[in-house]
């Protein structure tokens, strides 16, 4: 327990180190919001200096840095230079649908790769094994914007039978056909997401089992005659587990990062398409509160993943 | 499996003469506007057809491979000797460098990588330098973990200890004792890098954050065509194969590596 107390200790201190660092980014970078023309020429400086103090821009880096902590905690994030809306609730507001893609191709990529990985690694250098590691050297090396564009093109273009964009039709669904057609619309974004974050895991699981499939207590179990289901089932996926879990903890922000261009792409409103306009447009709130909240869920994805590390740990139940 | 990274070589060479040499032989300029060829499929005259300006694709894809390149094998360069010299120095010293090391890592991992490159590419625009720089800045750390492993392991064996009691210089043990070493991750992980760093620009690329015109590179080229892919697929399908072939190359031979340093580890 004391070692995931010092674990989460790290984490905020990590947390704390990344929002130090991203605000002197933000502050430190040549154009500002303010400086970068959008705004009236015929402005007088007065009312510019008024506009600042709105925002708080006038008063020093340090007390600007320790206000937006302080309001970090009342999850009040600032207001939008662009739209004038409260941060937190542009955010919140695209949260749940980059969340739901992310989360839901994660667990597919986790069993579709568990289980070719495994196969691969059972199978070495016999065919499986070529076929497996051929797909998953493609599927690492297309890039995932060429891959949409190309399904766009098949399936949307060509064969009109895959919404080319959206998360909805143009004429309103209600109940339960509102979400079937919300499906309908994600097909192409998930499966897209899926292929490409594939090919690493794969590789990954393989390598991983072949270390354990060359190990004395496989030798020394498979020597028991054990059947091949007690094999799997009690040496090779309990010892397989813990690396993949920690792997995917890592990933969340990997995945949600890769959602910039694919969301762009298909036209869906979420986290990635608003950071991506909100750094075209250099709306440092947005900008700033996005890269929190994205930490601070990878953050929790690693402690998700140790807290269910330590439950599958056998030696803690013993203890 | 012998006859593969053959194959990947074979496909690896012929981009890369088709983008170094090809101009010699394919004359069309990649610049000239042609207000009668505007986007025409591919033909005789346009092998790959033409964009919305009437610019040849061909020239075009010839022309934007080299910055692709140029900026692939830049950063990997630069992010693999990051991730060997910082991560045999880990290994090396270990203590509190190597503990600021865990924490320069993590923190760099927990950052979401792509939001980086569009925060910093937002601030400055880019040019081939700039994005070589901020690619290679967010591209070290899994060479560097590798590396770091690997030299935790070597730091122990006898030799090394018997040059630190010889009081060979810190900088000379690592560069001349650990880095030949270290060599087949640090190819492996470089090649792996060059087709990372090619994804990674043409991302940037796509989203119209990367090279500017009148330079461009294939990630470029395809993300002029995508506003008009319902009507001419030509001019974003080319730029994609050729980021797919040079990546999926340059991933089969780092992956052919990797076996090959994995089978001399177990005979030794």
């Amino acid at each position: 327990m004391k070692q995931f107390s010092n674990k989460l200790l790290y984490l905020l201190f990590m947390l704390v180190l990344i929002s130090a660092i991203t605000f002197l980014a933000i502050h430190a970078a040549p154009n500002s919001f303010f400086s970068a023309g959008e705004l009236n020429p015929n402005m007088t400086p007065e009312a510019l200096e008024k506009l600042k103090a709105i925002y708080g821009l006038d008063k020093s880096l340090l007390e600007q840095y320790l206000d937006w902590i302080v309001n970090i905690f009342t999850l009040n994030f600032g207001i939008s230079f662009v739209s004038g809306a409260e941060v937190s609730e542009e955010i919140l507001k695209r949260l749940p649908i980059t969340l739901t893609l992310n989360i839901i191709s994660l667990i597919v990529v986790f069993i579709l790769s568990i289980y070719l990985g495994i196969k691969a690694a059972l199978n070495y250098e016999k065919r499986a094994d070529i076929i497996i590691r051929q797909v998953a050297l493609f599927s690492f090396s297309m890039p995932s914007f060429y891959l949409a564009l190309l399904m766009i093109l098949f399936f949307s273009i060509t064969l009109e039978v895959l919404p080319i964009a959206g998360l909805h039709s143009i004429e309103p669904k209600v109940g339960l056909s509102y979400y079937i057609d919300m499906a309908w619309h994600l097909i192409m974004p998930l499966s897209v997401m899926i292929f490409v974050s594939l090919g690493s895991m794969i590789i990954y699981i393989r390598s991983l089992t072949l270390e354990i499939l060359k190990s004395d207590y496989y030798y020394f179990a498979r020597s028991r005659r054990l059947s091949e289901k007690k094999l799997l089932k009690f040496y090779i996926i309990p010892n397989l587990l813990p690396p993949v879990i920690t792997l995917l903890g890592l990933s969340l922000p990997g995945l949600i990062g890769g959602s910039v261009i694919l969301e762009s792409i298909f036209g869906i409103e979420g986290m990635g398409q608003l950071f991506y306009l909100s750094a075209l447009s250099r709306d440092y709130p947005i900008i700033m509160g996005i890269l929190i909240i994205t930490s601070f869920l990878t953050l929790l994805g690693n402690i998700f993943a140790d807290a269910l590390l330590l439950k599958l740990n056998p030696y803690m139940k013993r203890g | 499996m012998q006859s593969l990274p053959r194959v990947s070589i074979a496909l690896l060479i012929s981009v890369l003469l088709f983008t170094f040499l090809g101009s010699f032989v394919y004359t069309v300029s990649a610049y000239d506007l042609n207000k009668d060829a505007i986007l025409l499929g591919p033909s005789m005259t346009h092998f790959c057809g033409t964009d919305r300006l009437g610019r040849d694709i061909l020239a075009r894809l010839i022309e934007g491979g080299k910055v692709s390149i140029l900026i692939g094998v830049g950063s990997a360069f630069i992010a693999s000797f990051i991730g060997l010299i910082y991560g045999a120095s880990a290994g090396y010293f270990r203590g509190t460098f190597d503990k600021s090391f865990v924490v320069i890592v993590d923190l760099f991992l927990t950052f979401p990588t792509f939001f980086l490159l569009l925060a910093l590419v937002s601030y400055i625009s880019a040019s081939i330098f700039v994005l070589i720089f901020i690619i290679s800045i967010t591209a070290w750390m899994t060479t560097a973990r590798l590396i770091r492993s690997e030299s935790f392991a070597i730091s122990t064996k006898p030799y090394i200890k018997i040059l630190k009691i010889a009081k060979v210089g810190d900088s000379k043990i690592i560069l001349k004792y650990f880095a030949p070493l270290l060599a087949p991750i640090f190819f492996v992980s470089f090649t792996f890098g060059v087709g990372g760093a090619i994804l990674a620009e043409s991302g940037l690329s796509f989203l119209g954050l990367g090279i500017t015109a009148p330079q461009m590179s294939w990630g470029s080229i395809l993300s002029n065509g995508k506003e008009v892919i319902d009507i001419a697929w030509w001019v974003s399908f080319f730029p994609g194969l050729m980021i797919f072939i040079i990546t999926f190359s340059l991933i089969n031979i780092s992956s052919y590596l990797q076996t090959l340093s994995n089978k001399k580890q177990i005979q030794s």
